[in-house]
């Protein structure tokens, strides 16, 4: 899940917010529209600072193909331990990646608007086909009073206020896997947020009707 | 700046390298990966790539994303104990620009299995097996045009700058994969300029003038 969401993040961040953000045991990556979080135990992402694209490819690299014990941010310089398995004994490793250049950014200052009370509950476990069949280029907007398990989206009309891009909402989205049960918030501003009980978390802002 | 020479050869080869010869191994500045099928190596400077080992599919991936985001300035193998030394970053205030910074190492130890690097070689520059040059430079815009699933075989007497690649026929004694070719070619730049060896048994060997080779063994016709 770890290199899921680190490549997820990857493909969001951009060299304006370059890097992924850690704090309080969440990680966080943005590119000033969307947003993809992943909230762990503070035991198992400690320290504060962001981790660098670069390290974060290798981190990512990483998460695939071994258990890694806990991941340590310090600035810009991230370490990891993980366990060797032999036949025989397991052997303790640490990786320590050197600090790269990566802007400090507190994006996880946006989190509070994503989730209650600053957000409300719009719908749990919605139907997302609609997002899967349009192209990519197309808009969507909410359906009134949308209910667990029906579309949430239907395709954007004119006289819509607010509004989505479906090409940001499948890159956010492949965040959860097809069969996560999701809760859908929304806030004032009209920012939607997708969170699973695995404590990962997608928000992107809308296109909003200027009269 | 990215090593995208390493980056480069470390991604084809981690597609490459399976079992039985999983990982990437290191003898006397040269790197290689094969899966029994296909070989692909490089040539570096022994000051660049130091020791003798296997570097795991684990560390390898490490690697390339490393290779990929800044300098390396040496890879060092020991066993399976990979130590790189990778150039960092940092933000100048001053300058309101990225700038590069001092030579940081980064050790990765996973286990992988060694692979006789040296006789996998030798193999590919044994003249008892009948390596012939058979043509510098050619051209291999049939394999582009073919699909993957696609088999080929030699044209006869092929010319410098012609041809290299027709469709394979029935009674074809050697013939090759489109697939495995073009995975492997992935090693050269769009314009190298190759030179091509073909061994007895049909082995055939592209290599370009900065040390990189690419063998691929050919599927062979039994009666």
């Amino acid at each position: 899940m770890l290199a899921q969401f680190l490549n997820v993040a990857l493909d969001v961040q951009t060299p304006a917010y370059a890097g992924v953000r850690v704090a309080n045991g969440t990680l966080v990556a943005s590119d000033g529209v969307v947003l993809v979080a992943y909230r762990l135990n503070s035991e198992y992402i400690r320290g504060e600072g962001m981790i660098p694209p670069a390290t974060a490819r290798a981190l990512a690299a990483l998460a695939n193909e071994v258990y890694l014990d806990y991941i340590e941010v310090d600035g810009t310089a991230v370490s990891l331990v993980t366990r060797e398995q032999y036949e025989d004994r397991s052997e303790r490793l640490v990786v320590t990646f050197p600090p790269f250049a990566c802007y400090t950014l507190c994006i996880e200052s946006f989190l509070p608007r994503c989730t209650p009370p600053d957000a409300t509950l719009l719908c749990e476990a919605p139907s997302l086909k609609l997002v899967k069949a349009a192209r990519s280029n197309d808009f969507v907007e909410l359906v009134d009073n949308p209910v667990r398990g029906s579309e949430l989206f239907q395709l954007k009309l004119p006289d819509a206020k607010v509004w989505y891009s479906v090409r940001q909402l499948r890159e956010g989205l492949r965040l959860f896997r097809a069969r996560d049960t999701v809760s859908v918030f929304w806030n004032e501003q009209g920012w939607l947020a997708f969170r699973d009980d695995w404590g990962r978390l997608f928000a992107v802002t809308p296109y909003v009707k200027r009269d | 700046m990215p090593s995208s020479e390493l980056a480069r050869f470390l991604n084809v080869a981690i597609d490459v390298q399976a079992q039985p010869f999983p990982g990437i191994h290191v003898a006397d500045g040269v790197i290689l990966a094969t899966d029994g099928v296909m070989l692909v190596a490089k040539k570096f400077d022994v000051v660049f790539m130091r020791g003798e080992g296997a570097i795991s599919p684990k560390a390898a991936r490490v690697l390339e994303a490393l290779a990929e985001a800044t300098w390396i300035g040496s890879v060092a193998v020991v066993g399976n104990r990979v130590t790189a030394t990778a150039q960092t970053t940092r933000y100048d205030e001053q300058l309101g620009a990225e700038v590069a910074g001092g030579y940081r190492e980064i050790e990765l130890e996973f286990y992988c299995p060694r692979a006789p690097v040296a006789r996998m070689l030798g193999v590919l520059h044994d003249e008892s097996r009948g390596w012939q040059q058979i043509v510098e430079n050619p051209n291999l815009k049939a394999l582009k045009e073919m699909s993957a699933r696609d088999y080929v075989a030699l044209i006869d007497n092929p010319r410098n700058g012609g041809e290299l690649f027709r469709p394979k026929e029935i009674d074809d004694p050697h013939w090759y994969s489109v697939a495995q070719l073009r995975r492997g070619l992935r090693l050269f730049g769009a314009r190298a300029r190759l030179s091509v060896r073909r061994n007895a048994k049909g082995w055939l060997a592209f290599e370009d003038g900065y040390g990189h080779t690419f063998a691929v063994t050919p599927f062979v016709k039994h009666n």
